[in-house]
């Protein structure tokens, strides 16, 4: 491989200038990090695919191509430990240029390897067993926790906060979860099987819908409602619109990709998700939709329902969709900015449901 | 030539004999359009009548005859199913058939070669980049305000684009049908390259989508876009039919059409923007459905011949049955989720057309 | 009618001239054959006597009309051509091919008329009985005189023949040379013929136009002009000329 001098140049200087943060950031975390390998010899985690990863000690450098990981350690303030992303990840660290290595889906072996790192993150699907075991006999860790099945996001973000030497954090997310998760339960608890509302739940295509062993399942059933395209036979199905009018759902999910920008962070133009809405519930004959006279027609960015930190916001503003009643006294809106405060410690900026609740 | 007297009324026979078989001829193909415009109805009928919801025919019955007589019992969602949903598709699908074949139908013409689609000039991925572009940076170009005519109005302006740079590249060259061809398919890959770099540089939820796009689909065309379709397809038709004689001549080659008094690069010229304008306004609001613009020019030939007065309307009639029963098909068979349109064509076009093609030869 | 091409030059590029300023004239009843080895202009003389290609100066003339000036189907009325080669991809039944040669008659309709001048120029060439046959299905010599069918059925006043029997056997070349002097002599039509064989143009011609690079070597009767001088300067080849007793001689080259 060729490279240009200036290029080089500023290769070697990130490089320097990373390995200095990594030493004053290690020199910082040394005390938490001594008082926790006392308690146990070695750290033991169970990864998204079901593998048991051992490590010696938490996690100092690390490469993601996992855009849902690196959020996670921003809340942990473990954003630094990223030396090397794929590129779909946003660069972690203000002012510091982490390198990129490759497409979030094409690993880039050598890459890695240049870099040293302790482990690396990616989905289990992109990486080989060739270049995992190319990878594990140079010293670094393949890990698959990929925080896609939000079912899952609890044990998950636990496990990274072990893998960090973060259990605190990972703690205080867990509780916040698991304290409003336990919130739906109860509520969900006076709504009667049979009084169950039907979902019909739109991925960010037009008509593309899920069914039960797709990602929005787990979502629809945490928020109490019944997917009305679970016993389709492909996994995302291409819905027929006129089935949709007749099956006449009592609320409608749409998702919508943070690339439309239209929700999301730091999004905030209410004209744009008014008239996307506005768009939505003008298809043909939707205006006879019990979802759309109820005004149960709820858009969400794919923020608050496909991360593993959103997800438990997602879930609210579904269950409030549908059940108003039971769910009067939850603002939505409220939550997730508290969830924002706890995990990051700041104001949440952005348009993330709408309408809102 | 000297004859005597019997042997003139002899041959006036025969020609009175011989000319009583032509016209039966053309009885017969005059006879073979109506039939298939018939099966086209048949079809329509069948299509308005089965879906995922359960309105049926005795529905549909009732709904159009609420139109003049309320009738109590017909709700709005099934009036709207069938006036919103399945009215507009099957015309969306016999309107894109159409527009498919005979833009089909001028191209193998215009290059004399069987292997020629409308696709083969790179319309398809000049479409693709510029509905990847609305897509993938759709909300980029929110100030040009185009809505949700966004995708098609790029696709149009992508694919006629392409057009325009296969022809300046081949006139600025010997401009014969071949380096056409060799032009259409080069600039064709290179769009092709830039949709790929875009899916590559773009975020995996934007993905779908174009992918859904790239295969197809005849829902959701808005009743303007129907119009816009129609009224390109009814132009495109008048002019081919005008100029049927002409078309026909142009099989026989440059020269000897010049000698017949044909305007050769004229009537070439008409061909080529006419299927650029039938494929560009298809492809821009039902996405790339591969083909149909292939195969059913041939099945035309097959059946009908050649000759263009008889082979545009019957060339019209194939491409929308077939596309029509595609999507009837695609519409049902797993219901309610839609196979897309583009691979149920293929899977009942092809062996249909490798039959006529074995039979042809059995013959 | 009478064609008069004075000093036509024709070349594809500006330098090299193909044609380079020819002269000959043609009547009704009269059957010219141009006569000349591969390359020597004798295609391209053809094309642009009917505007297929475009002379750069001089001359072509019908009747003292311009042909340049004249509308496509007014030429085509006129005069009709048969190529050399036909493109392969034309297909049709053999009506519909012969039918083509009525189109500077007709506006879109097919009149009856129409139909009966195709149907008897079938009849004529002994080819009613394929009319509803695929032209791709005959053979060579049925699809050369389908392609001279289709060229009568323009009924022009001159013919114009690039190699009508270059790929032709012997009765199908003896057919359509045939055919071509009844043309001139019983229909009073002028033919303009390219031929290689010289024993054919000996036999059929009226006159013969000997070119050599573009330019005329020699013209006038048959006789005349294909004699071993000319051959010999023209062909770089000896002849041997045998007399019969029909008196047209017959040619054979002599082989060392």
């Amino acid at each position: 491989m060729e490279m240009n001098g200036k290029k080089m140049l500023k290769r070697l200087l990130c490089l320097i200038m990373l390995g200095a943060m990594v030493i004053t950031l290690g020199a910082c975390s040394t005390t938490e990090a001594e008082t926790k390998s006392d308690s146990a010899k070695g750290i033991t985690v169970t990864d998204t695919m079901g593998r048991e990863i051992t490590i010696e000690k938490p996690l100092e450098k690390i490469v993601t191509y996992n855009s849902g990981l690196s959020e996670v350690l921003t809340s942990f303030g473990s954003e630094a430990t990223i030396i090397g992303r794929g590129d779909s990840v946003p660069n972690p660290v203000l002012n510091v240029e982490v390198p990129t290595v490759g497409k979030w889906n094409e690993p880039n072996i050598e890459a890695i390897m240049e870099l040293k790192p302790d482990a690396v993150f990616t989905y289990a699907a992109n990486m080989t067993a060739d270049n995992e075991t190319i990878l594990e006999n140079a010293g670094i860790k393949c890990i698959y926790l990929e925080l896609t099945d939000v079912s899952k996001s609890t044990e998950e973000v636990t496990a990274l906060g072990k893998l960090f030497g973060k259990e605190d954090k990972a703690e205080a997310f867990v509780k916040f979860h698991d304290k409003y998760e336990a919130i739906i339960e109860k509520k969900l608890k006076n709504i009667k099987e049979e009084d169950r509302a039907t979902i019909y739940y739109e991925g960010y295509t037009d008509y593309k819908s899920v069914n039960k062993e797709a990602g929005g399942q787990a979502l629809i059933t945490a928020a109490g409602g019944i997917n009305i395209a679970a016993d389709e036979t492909a996994k995302y199905p291409e819905i027929s619109d006129e089935w949709v009018l007749e099956r006449n759902p009592d609320a409608i999910v749409k998702l919508v990709s943070s690339t439309k920008k239209i929700l999301g962070t730091d999004l905030t133009d209410q004209g744009a998700v008014t008239s996307f809405y506005n768009t939505l519930i003008a298809r043909p004959s939707w205006g006879n939709l019990q979802a759309v006279k109820d005004d149960k027609v709820i858009l969400l960015s794919s923020e608050v329902a496909t991360t593993a930190f959103g997800s438990i916001v997602g879930e609210l503003y579904i269950a409030k969709t549908l059940y108003p009643e039971q769910f009067k006294d939850i603002d939505v809106q409220k939550v997730h900015e508290e969830l924002q405060k706890t995990l990051f410690g700041t104001d949440l900026v952005g348009i993330f449901a709408y309408p809102s609740k | 030539m000297k004859m005597s007297k019997t042997e003139k009324i002899k041959m006036e026979k025969n020609i009175d004999q011989a000319k009583l078989n032509y016209m039966n001829k053309r009885s017969r193909k005059i006879l073979f359009i109506l039939l298939l415009a018939l099966a086209l109805v048949v079809t329509a009928v069948i299509s308005i009548a089965i879906g995922a919801s359960s309105v049926n025919l005795k529905t549909v019955i009732q709904v159009f005859g609420d139109v003049f007589v309320h009738n109590e019992s017909i709700t709005d969602m099934q009036r709207d199913i069938v006036f919103s949903i399945r009215v507009p598709r099957i015309i969306t699908a016999i309107l894109v058939g159409m527009a498919l074949s005979n833009a089909g139908l001028l191209m193998q013409g215009i290059f004399q070669n069987p292997l020629v689609s409308p696709y083969t000039l790179g319309v398809s991925n000049g479409a693709s980049f510029g509905a990847s572009l609305a897509i993938i940076f759709g909300s980029s170009f929110a100030f040009l305000n185009f809505g949700e005519f966004l995708l098609p109005v790029f696709a149009f302006a992508f694919s006629v684009l392409t057009m325009m740079m296969v022809y300046g590249v081949a006139k600025m060259s010997n401009n014969t049908s071949s380096t056409l061809i060799l032009a259409g398919v080069a600039i064709g890959y290179l769009f092709s390259a830039l949709v790929s770099l875009i899916k590559y540089v773009s975020d995996v939820k934007d993905l779908p989508e174009l992918v859904f796009w790239t295969m197809g689909s005849l829902s959701g065309v808005p009743w303007e876009g129907i119009a816009i379709i129609a009224v390109a397809l009814a132009g495109s038709i008048i002019l081919m039919m005008g100029f049927a004689w002409d078309l026909n001549i142009m099989s026989a080659g440059e020269e000897t059409a010049i000698s017949i008094g044909v305007n050769y690069k004229r009537i070439k010229m008409l061909s080529f923007g006419i299927s650029t304008l039938l494929t560009a306004v298809a492809v821009s609001f039902t996405g790339v459905i591969g083909f149909i613009g292939l195969v059913s020019p041939h099945i035309t030939k097959m059946l009908i011949g050649n000759d263009y007065r008889y082979s545009v309307p019957a060339s019209s009639l194939i491409g929308a049955l077939l596309l029509l029963i595609a999507d009837t098909i695609g519409r049902n068979i797993i219901a309610p989720t839609q196979l897309p349109v583009g691979i149920v064509t293929s899977m009942i076009g092809v062996p249909f057309f490798l039959y006529l093609i074995v039979r042809k030869r059995g013959k | 009618m009478e064609l008069h091409v004075e000093d036509m030059k024709f070349g594809y590029t500006k330098k090299s001239l193909v044609v380079k300023g020819v002269s000959f004239s043609a009547r009704s009843g009269q059957l010219i054959s141009l006569i000349g080895p591969n390359g020597s202009g004798k295609t391209t003389i053809v094309k642009c006597i009917n505007k297929i290609l475009k002379p750069q100066s001089g001359t072509v003339s019908l009747d003292g009309k311009n042909v340049q000036k004249m509308q496509p189907f007014e030429m085509a009325q006129c005069i009709s051509y048969v190529p050399q080669f036909t493109n392969s991809y034309i297909s049709g039944s053999v009506m519909d091919i012969v039918m083509m040669g009525r189109r500077p008659y007709i506006k879109w309709k097919i009149s009856e008329e129409d139909i009966e001048i195709v149907l008897s120029i079938l009849q004529e060439l002994e080819l009613d009985h394929l009319a509803h046959e695929q032209f791709q299905e005959l053979s060579g010599g049925q699809k050369q005189k389908i392609l001279i069918a289709r060229a009568l059925a323009q009924k022009p006043e001159l013919y114009l023949f690039d190699e009508p029997i270059s790929f032709l056997d012997i009765k199908n070349q003896i057919d359509i040379m045939e055919l071509a002097r009844n043309m001139v002599v019983k229909e009073k039509k002028a033919v303009i013929m390219v031929v290689h064989d010289l024993n054919m143009a000996m036999r059929y011609s009226d006159q013969v136009i000997l070119l050599k690079s573009g330019e005329v070597e020699a013209s006038g009767l048959p006789k005349s002009v294909l004699n071993k001088k000319h051959i010999r300067t023209v062909y770089g080849v000896d002849i041997k000329i045998i007399e019969d007793e029909f008196i047209t001689p017959i040619y054979e080259p002599c082989v060392n």
